[in-house]
């Protein structure tokens, strides 16, 4: 009886008890994965650029609206009356209009073609895009006076309520994010 | 065992995507009536020996713009090899062309290019510093540097690994000390996304490449030392860390350069993560040498884009 043979009876073991049918390596292993996975990725993919879309568009359009704002802003800057340059009116309340025009009105736009984008590929969902208007009143601006001095002042605060974070930009985004993440889910809970 | 890999171009494929009869999911091809793959898109020597001249380290935009326009670096560079690369890509239905490719240098881990990679992104790190020091105090700074030193040290040690008489302890080292790299990239891109305020574009950039290129080397090295299984396991747990980490950005997240454009390279990155565990699988059902495969598409010299086709 050879060594490994004694020592294996010795630990009440049988040599054949470790013989390990052979492997064919010719016979393809059982796939471990899910092939309807792949209909996941797509899926997550479609949601994924249409929120894209959506924030592209977005930046886009405030930041041609903007700029359309700001050269209004130099117009009525330079069309401001000698009464007006000694009594100047509140910013916000020269500018709401324009602002509301040239900026708030294409975001909407934007947020709204979405919404319908959305209602195309899934009924019922676009509703939780809706947002309230941030700082309809121009409140930002506070007590800064239309005037030529502030002209800067009143541009960069404006800038910052569309782009900064938690701005509109962000504020429409936000439900974007949410209704991207619940769709996600709720496919994989289908699953 | 398969002896013999089925490549096909990915022309061939053309006239059945552009119909719909096959549809593109991530980095494979797919029938969507039988719910099939088809084949596996795969980057070869010869695309990534393109890509390491043109995209290594350049910052997104200059990448894209050069390799869309077939733009020629050097001398050395085939513009001809480029416009087949792009080609391959609109076949596929690609979104965005150069940027693409940047993004599908991550399907193998060819070691010299990976090398290539890394080593542009050190250099591409120091001429980021003064950006780097907003974010970065002199302590990570030296970390980071540290970091992209030893990353490249491993990719060294992979191209070398194979002359070694037993190359399979070897890259199971590597692979184990390419997965604690990967791991402080990964943690340097969540401290990046969670600080307050938009993120610098380049900077973003830059760790996403070293946080790729570190899981590719991890994964490659698996496949080289035959560990099929373990490979897909790596594969698949990678597809869901970039889930976690890029799913939620968008172009509002970032500051400073084309956030439409590495948006966009930010799915294609994941995508192609998502779909290569079945790339992975496939090759190990059917008892492929995961070191012969890999060697067979390094040393593709005419096709930069091929195929795998699955019977």
């Amino acid at each position: 009886m050879s060594v490994w043979r004694k020592l294996l009876s010795f630990f009440g073991l049988r040599s054949d008890s470790l013989h390990l049918p052979a492997l064919n390596s010719d016979t393809p292993l059982t796939f471990e994965l899910e092939l309807e996975d792949l209909d996941y990725i797509r899926y997550r993919r479609q949601i994924l650029d249409w929120r894209d879309n959506f924030a592209s568009q977005l930046l886009a359009d405030a930041g041609k609206g903007f700029q359309e704002f700001k050269q209004q802003v130099e117009k009525e800057i330079s069309d401001v009356g000698i009464l007006r340059k000694v009594f100047a009116k509140p910013a916000a309340e020269v500018l709401k209009e324009d602002f509301d025009q040239l900026v708030r009105a294409p975001l909407a736009k934007c947020q709204a073609d979405t919404a319908m984008a959305l209602e195309k590929m899934f009924q019922g969902c676009s509703h939780g895009l809706a947002v309230a208007p941030i700082d309809p009143q121009l409140s930002i601006l506070e007590d800064i006076s239309f005037r030529a001095a502030k002209q800067d002042e009143v541009v960069s605060s404006l800038r910052r309520l569309v782009f900064d974070d938690g701005g509109m930009i962000d504020a429409y985004l936000k439900p974007a994010q949410v209704i991207t993440q619940s769709l996600l889910v709720a496919y994989k809970q289908k699953q | 065992m398969i002896s013999q890999f089925l490549f096909e171009i990915p022309a061939k494929f053309a006239a059945e995507v552009n119909a719909g009869s096959l549809i593109r999911v991530g980095a494979l091809l797919k029938n969507p009536s039988t719910g099939k793959i088809v084949a596996h898109l795969q980057e070869t020597g010869a695309g990534q020996a393109l890509l390491s001249k043109v995209a290594a380290g350049s910052p997104l935009g200059i990448a894209a713009n050069m390799i869309e326009a077939g733009a020629a670096v050097k001398t050395s560079i085939d513009v001809g090899q480029i416009k087949k690369m792009v080609a391959s890509l609109q076949t596929l239905q690609y979104a965005t062309l150069g940027v693409s490719m940047v993004g599908l240098g991550v399907t193998v881990a060819g070691f010299a290019y990976m090398h290539k990679r890394f080593d542009a992104l050190d250099v591409r790190f120091s001429e980021l510093s003064n950006i780097l020091q907003s974010g970065f105090n002199e302590q990570r700074q030296a970390t980071m540097r540290a970091r992209l030193s030893q990353v490249k040290g491993l990719a060294k040690a992979a191209g070398q690994a194979h002359t070694l008489s037993q190359p399979g302890l070897e890259y199971c080292r590597i692979a184990e000390s390419m997965s604690e790299q990967a791991a402080h990239f990964e943690g340097e891109l969540e401290f990046l996304i969670k600080a307050e305020g938009k993120m610098n574009l380049e900077v973003f950039w830059q760790l996403a490449q070293l946080l790729t290129l570190s899981n590719s080397v991890r994964i490659d090295c698996r496949m080289r030392s035959n560990e099929m299984k373990n490979a897909r396991e790596i594969a698949e747990s990678v597809a869901e860390d970039y889930q976690r980490l890029f799913d939620p950005l968008s172009v509002a997240s970032f500051k400073d350069g084309d956030a439409v454009l590495l948006t966009k390279t930010l799915r294609e990155i994941t995508d192609a993560a998502m779909t290569k565990p079945y790339l992975i699988e496939h090759l190990r059902t059917q008892h492929a040498n995961g070191a012969a495969y890999l060697s067979r598409i390094e040393s593709e010299t005419e096709e930069p884009l091929l195929m795998l086709k699955v019977a």
